[in-house]
């Protein structure tokens, strides 16, 4: 689509601007720094890109930036390109668009404390193809209609030259040049007498009106239309070939810009994007930092991938202050300020936030609290369990003493037929505690290090003595 | 070709002195002062700087643009290779010296013998290559771009800046010649200040028109840019009331508005 566009432009190009040069109107072509062609040149250089930054262009095409600029000036006025000016810093300028900013690894932002930095106005130029289409068409279109006109005898604006000084004047001029003396139009410089001037075309040959010339005159005039109809029809070919075809459209700059980088970061599968410049949003506010993957490398395919997690993952993100926050931000709310709640095995809440310590010092005493805990509640636990199997080696020992008094195998009963017989009581001087056989109590002890267990009663006939922590 | 005469007059001396002989007539003695001078000449390129005598042999592999070994080139501009190895070092190492292990030869920043191949560089280049760059290709190089710049194949333009000339190629895909009269015309017909305008011009011939300028500017100002075609400066026109320094001069002020 934008091959048959450029198409267009390189035709129109050459076909109407290839004998224009850089150098003004009033200095001399010499032949050693003739410039004819430099228009078709840059023409195509644009084709062959977007938005470009003037000075870029320049550098490419090995062209001083004033030729550029002069003839890029009267593309503008011809309404073949559009431009955009915009003051930028010189970090800004350096890279060779914004477009490519976005991928760029620089931080904008400057410190506050710095001084301002000075700013420099950048030109940027891109082809309009919607304006080029629609220019060449209707310049065509006035050009077909004007030698029409002239071939019918249609002029409905005269035109008069004065003979003296050759100055060229139009009907709409007529008013202020009537002359009250002679009732004639008279000239302005030269006070010469105007005459008509119907064809415009043949006016160096300066025709005196008779039929010889006005003939002469009809067969030029075909003849250019013939010419035309001719020169222009690749052209012509051309336009009839764009005529259905969507016009690109490249948009403004900052638009351009946007859309370009965007498909930058897309096109090299960055969707996040790595740079530090991915990571603000639109206008510089931080966008939550989502962490670091772990990239683990199993050469043997020992390692479970399983447990491969984000590193950072676990680690609660910032508190984003409010005027960061952005509405079409996907925020944690951890970053929006709402606290989690954290129930204690005592009942008692505590916020997340909280538990952030300013103090490097608090933090380190923290942290030995923390590990005289543990070790308290391991060794507490240590001794639980310890109970728990004495507990239960007591309860067998129980249930045999009793199996075997009641085995009738075992001891020689006193027990006779028709007589009452009393059980006989141990009386060793043990007695043994009520506890219930493992498995069989509603009570299940799970060893859960990170649970704060309550304070137990330590035992009496134990001989351990448990500091407090 | 100096080279070629030397080494046709080192030819024919043999011959000379058999022929004389044979007629009994003894050749014209070489004159001792002469012989004197193309010594002294001789020696004096062989005691010049290494760069010196580098800059001899290669204006003489430019100018010949031949392949030729280290005695050719002795004969040639008397700079001895064999005897002097800095040189010899110094011209194999030279980014503009070709050689092979035998002969030496130029070469040129680019592989071009002649007007077809040049063309076919020049195309490569669709931001331009610098003509510098091709002057030293083949004797006949700048005649040849000239000529490409006339038949259209090429754009030559020159830079502000260097004054040295670039050279573009011309798409061959796009052949289009229209004359004079006609570019003027074109040029001639004045484009209304609005682009609106021009949309309302074809809507009106039954053209529709592919610019929507109307919803450009809405967008332009969503964004905060101002569109708005600026109204164009009047040049400063010299009219009856500007004061002149060299009025005594009235020729140069006929056209006076």
């Amino acid at each position: 689509m934008v091959d048959h566009y450029n198409k267009l432009v390189k035709l129109a190009a050459r076909a109407f601007y290839d004998d224009l040069t850089s150098k003004g109107e009033n200095q001399p072509k010499s032949g050693r720094s003739d410039n004819r062609g430099i228009a078709v040149v840059i023409l195509d250089a644009l084709t062959r890109r977007q938005w470009v930054r003037e000075e870029d262009l320049a550098k490419d095409l090995k062209l001083h930036t004033k030729q550029l600029r002069r003839t890029l000036r009267f593309f503008e006025e011809e309404k073949i390109i559009t431009r955009e000016y915009r003051r930028e810093t010189a970090k800004g300028a350096k890279m060779y668009s914004a477009a490519t900013a976005a991928t760029v690894d620089v931080q904008l932002t400057g410190k506050e404390g710095e001084e301002k930095v000075k700013l420099h106005t950048h030109s940027y130029c891109c082809l309009d193809y919607a304006q080029i289409y629609d220019v060449v068409r209707y310049r065509i279109h006035r050009m077909k209609k004007l030698l029409k006109d002239e071939l019918d005898n249609k002029n409905t604006i005269e035109e008069y030259i004065c003979r003296k000084c050759g100055k060229r004047y139009n009907a709409l001029d007529a008013l202020r040049l009537v002359s009250f003396e002679d009732d004639d139009f008279h000239c302005e410089s030269c006070n010469g007498k105007l005459e008509v001037e119907s064809d415009k075309f043949v006016a160096q040959e300066g025709g005196d009106g008779d039929e010889n010339a006005r003939r002469w005159r009809h067969e030029k005039l075909k003849d250019m239309l013939q010419k035309m109809e001719a020169q222009l029809k690749p052209l012509m070919d051309q336009l009839s070939r764009v005529k259905d075809l969507p016009v690109p459209e490249f948009g403004s700059l900052l638009a351009w810009e946007a859309r370009a980088s965007a498909m930058g970061r897309a096109a090299n599968g960055d969707i996040s994007g790595d740079s530090k410049m991915s990571q603000l949003g639109y206008n510089g506010a931080a966008m939550p930092y989502s962490g670091d993957t772990k990239v683990v490398v199993d050469f043997n395919g020992t390692e479970d991938t399983k447990d491969v997690k984000s590193e950072t993952g676990s680690t609660s993100l910032k508190v984003l202050p409010p005027w960061m926050i952005k509405s079409g931000m996907v925020l944690t709310k951890e970053q929006r300020g709402e606290v989690k709640e954290e129930m204690k095995m005592d009942g008692t809440s505590i916020s997340t936030s909280a538990q952030y310590l300013d103090d490097k010092k608090s933090t380190v005493d923290h942290d030995d609290k923390r590990n005289i805990q543990d070790e308290y509640i391991k060794a507490y636990y240590a001794a639980l369990l310890k109970q728990q199997h004495e507990l239960e080696a007591a309860s067998k020992q129980e249930l045999s003493n009793t199996l075997t008094a009641n085995d009738p195998s075992s001891s020689a009963s006193n027990r006779q037929v028709g007589m009452k017989s009393k059980l006989e009581e141990d009386d060793d001087g043990t007695e043994w505690e009520e506890a219930p056989v493992a498995g069989t109590g509603n009570e299940n002890y799970k060893v859960d290090l990170n649970v704060q267990a309550d304070d137990a009663p330590a035992d009496d006939d134990e001989d351990v003595d448990w500091e407090e922590g | 070709m100096a080279f070629q005469e030397k080494q046709n007059r080192f030819k024919r001396q043999p011959e000379k002195s058999a022929s004389a002989s044979q007629y009994g007539r003894t050749p014209a003695p070489i004159k001792f002062s002469n012989d004197t001078e193309r010594l002294q000449h001789v020696n004096s390129i062989r005691k010049a700087p290494v760069g010196a005598q580098m800059k001899r042999v290669i204006d003489l592999l430019f100018e010949t643009r031949k392949a030729l070994t280290i005695e050719q080139i002795n004969e040639a501009c008397y700079v001895d290779m064999r005897a002097n190895k800095d040189v010899f070092e110094s011209m194999r190492k030279n980014p503009k010296v070709k050689y092979d292990g035998e002969r030496f030869s130029y070469k040129s920043k680019h592989d071009v013998r002649d007007k077809n191949q040049l063309l076919f560089l020049v195309r490569k280049f669709p931001e331009g290559i610098a003509v510098v760059d091709l002057k030293d290709s083949y004797p006949t190089v700048m005649e040849d771009l000239q000529a490409l710049k006339a038949a259209r194949e090429i754009w030559l333009l020159s830079n502000f800046d260097s004054q040295e000339d670039i050279a573009y190629p011309n798409d061959p895909k796009v052949p289009i010649k229209v004359d004079d009269d006609l570019k003027q015309l074109f040029r001639g017909i004045e484009l209304p200040r609005d682009m609106i305008d021009i949309e309302r011009d074809l809507q009106k011939n039954g053209m529709k028109p592919a610019t929507n300028t109307a919803k450009r500017r809405s967008a332009a100002q969503m964004e905060g840019i101002s569109s708005k075609p600026k109204p164009k400066k009047k040049k400063n026109e010299i009219t009856k009331r500007t004061k002149l320094t060299n009025a005594h001069l009235p020729e140069l002020f006929q056209n006076l508005k």
